[in-house]
């Protein structure tokens, strides 16, 4: 795989959020940003997800029940460490927030957003650090 | 009172002013009666003491003794005169002796002359051993007129009265009545000296009358007057707890602002993002993204009318309202917080299941607070473990049971024993005001309903149940 393929090739995600209201819409914010996606309502799900596949990144909502944002990205590290991982939160305590960046969480977004191209930027960065780390 | 007290010294004042009027015309009877029988006594005496042994010894008894040498008067004529001594020394009673036949030297003081006089004498021809009296007012006042009969008693008394030359009547036998003897007694000054005594008394009525009038008026003020200050008490208390409620409302929505402002964020995120999304793509069809988005909006509104049904300050008011109504609107407010948390909800609520009679408002806080407490204790439940909380509604006679079972540690019996006490908490500083339960169990009492508390249950956690009279027997 010639390293212009690899930036050339479709950014891919995968975004966990139990509100449908926001799963609703959120394939055709990545589509405006050019990236291909999925949209799962649970940890669990996302787990499933990922054992047929990889992601570029995860975009994780924080609360969710049974297994919150936290706990899932210590998965994803665990299983994907080439995935990107970032997380939008509401509520979260500063804390906990740390304790995500300390593990190896990219970014973390508190919701609602400032706007929605900073969330494009942000996706985009976290890929490109991804990408330089490997290399 | 003051009319009552009239009444009482008005009757009293009559009852001893007749009593008193009794009394005196007894006493006057009793004296007449005494001063007649004396004058009576007199006469016998003069008659077989004196005037036997004066005849004995050649002197003369005749009506002109004055005027005559060695005579003594007739004993009518000195019992005459001693009526008259008597009555000239003023206010003592007098005397008056008469007869249809005077002797000519009486003709014009003797005789009957008047009406009493008659009839007296008409009284004493049938029956001569009783008196005859009346009471009078005359010139000097009121006064007794008391007659005896005058008998003949004696045989010296019969030959003397039809044998002297100038008797105007003979044939007279032992026991006849001769005439009529008759004491009057003047009451006028006995009766002003009553009077006196009656105006003391009245007046000595009227002012111990007044005096308790004034008695029972004060005890009757004093009474009420302290009987508003416990009534203003009671309000007071009643305003300080209706405070108390409202403070414990607003510490519960401290607590769950942390959760209310999740709750808004999800719908406000869904809102901006989508917005953004469609500024992004001019040419598409929105009409679905609209429809989501007025979907988000309500969701909003129907928080924010939540917070502040529960926030509001309104006296209880109590209504037949569907018994799942104020459950339902308590998890409106924390349901998502239930689910960030981890708590698996289970709700058993029949289809069929009768009112309750309730302030909506109210019953939603007590609801929210136990749900709330399940929450935090299901928060000490390990990773492992199962949050559950289970809440069940049923008919339970009369009453609608409101059940709350959570997977929980449950209580230790110390602690079950206090839950209700105010600022009792087993929640960290800040976390409890340790008020919830306590207004929880004043609110349920108000709606004559009770709430019990078992410490451990089926699932291992605390085991509330609630119980509200239902709807559809008013």
């Amino acid at each position: 795989v010639s390293e212009e393929s690899e930036s050339d090739r479709q950014i891919t995600v995968i975004a966990v959020d139990d509100d449908a209201a926001i799963r609703s819409f959120l394939p055709r914010v990545f589509a405006h940003f050019g990236f291909s996606s999925s949209v799962v309502k649970s940890g669990a799900d996302a787990i499933t997800l990922m054992g047929e596949r990889t992601f570029d990144i995860a975009l994780l909502d924080f609360q969710m029940p049974k297994m919150n944002g936290l706990e899932l990205s210590h998965w994803i590290i665990e299983h994907h460490p080439n995935t990107a991982i970032i997380i939008m939160t509401g509520q979260a305590s500063d804390a906990v927030l740390e304790e995500a960046l300390e593990i190896g969480v990219f970014q973390c977004i508190r919701k609602p957003l400032p706007n929605l191209d900073m969330l494009g930027a942000v996706m985009k960065a976290a890929v490109l650090r991804k990408q330089s780390t490997q290399a | 009172v003051v009319l009552v007290f009239t009444a009482i010294v008005g009757t009293t004042a009559w009852y001893v002013s007749r009593l008193q009027n009794e009394l005196l015309k007894t006493v006057a009877l009793s004296d007449a009666a005494h001063y007649s029988s004396a004058l009576e006594q007199f006469r016998t005496l003069y008659t077989s003491e004196v005037v036997a042994t004066a005849i004995e010894h050649g002197l003369t008894v005749t009506h002109d003794y004055k005027d005559q040498s060695a005579a003594i008067p007739l004993p009518a004529t000195l019992s005459m005169l001693l009526g008259k001594s008597l009555g000239d020394r003023g206010k003592g009673g007098s005397s008056r002796l008469y007869s249809p036949y005077p002797f000519p030297w009486r003709k014009h003081e003797g005789g009957l002359r008047d009406e009493f006089d008659r009839k007296a004498w008409e009284s004493f021809q049938n029956r001569p051993n009783e008196p005859y009296y009346r009471f009078e007012v005359g010139e000097h006042g009121s006064m007794l007129r008391y007659a005896t009969a005058d008998l003949m008693r004696e045989d010296a008394c019969v030959d003397c009265h039809n044998s002297h030359p100038d008797t105007p009547r003979t044939g007279w036998h032992v026991g006849d009545v001769r005439g009529v003897l008759e004491v009057t007694l003047p009451l006028a000054s006995v009766e002003e000296h009553t009077e006196r005594g009656m105006r003391r008394m009245i007046t000595l009525l009227l002012f111990l009358g007044g005096a308790g009038a004034a008695a029972v008026l004060m005890i009757v003020r004093t009474w009420t007057a302290s009987h508003q200050r416990l009534e203003e008490a009671h309000e007071d208390l009643k305003r300080t707890q209706g405070q108390l409620v409202h403070a414990g409302k607003l510490a519960g929505l401290g607590e769950l602002s942390a959760g209310i402002a999740h709750e808004l964020n999800q719908p406000l995120a869904a809102i901006k993002m989508l917005s953004e999304l469609m500024l992004a793509e001019p040419e598409a069809d929105h009409a679905a993204d609209h429809s989501l988005i007025l979907r988000q909006t309500e969701r909003m509104s129907k928080i924010v009318d939540n917070v502040r049904s529960f926030a509001r300050q309104t006296p209880l008011e109590l209504v037949s309202i569907a018994s799942a109504d104020p459950l339902r609107a308590a998890l409106e407010l924390v349901g998502e917080q239930l689910r960030v948390h981890g708590v698996t909800l289970i709700l058993d609520i029949p289809d069929e299941i009768p009112t309750v009679l309730a302030d909506i408002g109210s019953l939603q806080q007590v609801f929210l607070n136990l749900i709330v407490n399940a929450r935090d204790a299901l928060d000490s439940v390990p990773e492992e473990g199962e949050k559950i909380l289970r809440i069940s509604v049923k008919e339970e006679s009369g009453f609608v049971a409101f059940k709350f079972v959570d997977s929980g540690p449950g209580l230790t019996s110390d602690v079950a024993g206090k839950v209700f006490d105010p600022f009792f908490t087993t929640k960290s500083t800040g976390k409890g005001t340790g008020l919830g339960l306590s207004l929880s169990h004043g609110i349920v009492e108000k709606h004559g309903g009770s709430i019990r508390c078992k410490p451990k249950s089926a699932l291992g956690g605390a085991e509330f149940v609630v119980r509200i009279p239902r709807g559809d027997f008013g």
